[in-house]
């Protein structure tokens, strides 16, 4: 699979796989009831196979209350010799719960334990915090400084937690920054604004979960006809186009293959630009109920 | 309250084997009114369970339709909402969207810090460059002064809020345990409740009211009756105590508050517009020139350092008519709609669905 570098030359992956599906609390909340052996199975099943299939990055969070989990899985695939710990791209992020505690050095040696890491390759504060998330910012530029995790991001930030964050005077900007991103909310200002500051941007809920106006939508539809391709794929091709690394989960071994097989096909700069018109600012996730006062 | 309960438990199961040595009568006894208050408590709790499903209970939060928080944006997938308000009775009563993407933010009684609450935790739902409708009332400048009356802002109160914000939020409210304890077991607090079990109320329909119910003589003692509560409310005799020295405090903090609501939208790129919503003739008529401009301009421009547009009418002779309201006071569903569409169109943003 094709990497990108990070401004301090880290390498990631293209694509990464999400795990916010097997959100134990989540899935729940919404009546999936699922036990915690069903959930390692189906969790195992998926990343083994994502795995084995070249993806080499995967995404999770404190908040996703899978992380040992994770663990359990990513000690298997390291003692089966099915990968090396080098080759996989880890991130998990701190929750905002974990973020009113005000000690991200603790939080850190949690998800590693939890994780059975001694690293991690990407960290990352879930959601911008008000009155929190500068202060534990710093703490994660001297916690990256030392060396115990590859690289650190904010996710879920707009411009204006970027510039916050500059005029805090921070010792290290983000260099990467996770936010919804999909045809239909295509967060141009933000783009821009990573361009000229040199930072990633990875794409969460990157198809736009396929909701009914997504998948109907005439424009995806004609061109997914036109490339002999999924919709799906559609999409996955237009933000690995645009530099913008998605992010998909799945535990399904056929959306696994569907997501990653979009390396063979090229959209044509017109196709790009009418699926950028598709553009209505359509949040699934709205931020303030994630995170009041946001 | 659990580990209350727990320990209660056994100091008491302690107390009745130290008893037993001396007199197993006693012990007897004691298990006998365990079990009583076992049983008792058993029906108490059965009896709130049939009580949360009463329309007595479920008509105190109505509003919260209007809410979808974070267990329900999944389900629920409206979005870029062009316009929304907040505020108090008024504004509950004044808004109803139907040509516009909107959505009424009031939930009855509600002071600046709970618009303030509400606006943090849903405006993701507002588009970018989006309206928000923040309401000024005849009493809103001083309305903070309502915290200290514990039978105005009470428990009831912020129960409703406790239902719509997020549990950050909640926590921060006054006596936050109590509140949401007395949300679960309403009936364990107030056992007259009880009765609504057996009586129950209809649905409440208040919003539903299409014309004016009251009469011409009906309509002057219902604007009377306003401001002889409001006076209660606010512990005053005249007109001019409600700028006097007492509420100078409120009607700063007043200021301040709104001004940070202003500020709070601006730096999200959401358009804030201060509005007054219109009163009856009869209801206007009691308010003097002098009233209008202490309580009322005074405290907008104090507020307004931001300049945002102020849309004023309260007492604009488009709305006087009665015919638009059930009473002196509240617009029924009629006038709500006029009025409402008359805000769109001064906003530039009618029939934008």
């Amino acid at each position: 699979m094709q990497k990108r570098i990070l401004n301090n030359g880290i390498e990631i992956p293209s694509i990464m796989l999400g795990t916010s599906i097997c959100d134990r609390q989540s899935l729940s909340r919404f009546g999936n009831h699922v036990s915690d052996k069903l959930l390692f199975k189906q969790m195992t099943d998926g990343v083994i196979y994502a795995v084995r299939n070249g993806v080499t990055g995967i995404d999770t969070g404190r908040d996703y209350n899978n992380e040992p989990i994770l663990g359990k899985i990513f000690n298997d695939l390291f003692k089966n010799h099915i990968v090396k710990r080098e080759e996989l791209f880890i991130t998990t992020k701190v929750g905002n719960g974990q973020q009113r505690f005000c000690d991200m050095e603790k939080e850190l040696d949690i998800s590693l334990k939890s994780l059975k890491l001694d690293y991690l390759d990407l960290w990352m504060l879930h959601w911008p915090l008000p009155d929190f998330y500068i202060d534990n910012w710093k703490q994660f530029c001297k916690i990256y400084k030392s060396g115990k995790v590859k690289a650190i991001g904010i996710a879920n930030v707009r411009e204006r937690h970027l510039l916050e964050l500059e005029q805090a005077d921070v010792e290290v900007m983000p260099q990467i920054i996770q936010v919804e991103c999909h045809p239909f909310r295509t967060v141009g200002g933000l783009r821009k604004l990573c361009n000229e500051k040199n930072i990633q941007l990875e794409a969460y809920t990157a198809n736009c979960a396929m909701l009914p106006f997504v998948r109907e939508n005439a424009v995806l539809n004609e061109l997914a006809k036109k490339y002999r391709k999924s919709l799906t794929q559609i999409i996955m091709r237009w933000h690995l186009q645009q530099g913008i690394i998605p992010i998909f989960s799945s535990n399904n071994p056929n959306h696994i293959s569907e997501n990653i097989d979009v390396f063979n096909f090229e959209l044509t700069e017109d196709d790009m630009k009418r699926i950028f018109d598709l553009n209505i600012d359509y949040k699934y996730h709205p931020e303030s109920v994630n995170c009041p006062g946001y | 309250m659990k580990k209350k309960l727990k320990i209660f438990v056994a100091i008491y199961t302690l107390a009745m084997i130290g008893v037993f040595f001396f007199s197993w009568k006693i012990t007897l006894l004691m298990l006998v009114f365990l079990f009583m208050g076992c049983f008792s408590c058993g029906i108490l709790l059965c009896l709130n369970k049939v009580y949360l499903k009463t329309n007595h209970w479920k008509n105190q939060f109505l509003f919260t339709k209007n809410f979808i928080s974070n267990n329900g944006y999944r389900d629920n997938l409206g979005r870029n909402l062009d316009i929304v308000n907040l505020g108090s009775n008024p504004a509950l009563n004044g808004f109803f969207y139907e040509k516009v993407r909107g959505a009424n933010w009031a939930t009855g009684s509600q002071g600046f810090p709970m618009d303030f609450e509400i606006l943090k935790y849903y405006h993701s739902y507002v588009k970018e460059g989006g309206y928000v409708l923040i309401p000024i009332m005849p009493f809103s400048s001083i309305s903070n002064f309502l915290e200290t009356c514990p039978q105005y802002w009470s428990d009831s109160y912020y129960m409703k809020f406790a239902k719509i914000l997020d549990c950050e939020q909640v926590n921060k409210l006054p006596n936050f345990r109590k509140v949401l304890l007395k949300m679960r077991f309403p009936l364990v607090f107030n056992p007259k409740l009880a009765i609504f079990i057996f009586h129950d109320v209809p649905v409440d329909s208040n919003l539903l009211i299409n014309e004016q119910t009251m009469q011409a003589t009906e309509l002057e003692y219902d604007a009377k009756k306003w401001i002889k509560s409001w006076k209660t409310e606010f512990c005053v005799k005249e007109y001019k105590d409600f700028w006097g020295e007492k509420f100078k405090p409120f009607f700063d903090s007043g200021v301040n508050m709104l001004s940070e609501m202003i500020d709070y939208c601006l730096y999200r790129n959401l358009k804030p517009v201060l509005v007054t919503i219109p009163m009856s003739s009869y209801l206007a008529n009691e308010f003097t020139l002098e009233f209008r401009q202490k309580m009322i301009y005074d405290f907008v421009n104090a507020a307004n350092k931001k300049n945002v547009r102020f849309l004023d009418y309260m007492f604009d002779d488009r709305f006087s008519n009665p015919e638009l309201f059930n009473g002196s006071f509240f617009l029924n569903m009629n006038g709500r709609k006029i009025f409402t569409d008359q805000v769109a169109r001064d906003l530039g943003i009618q029939d934008k669905l």
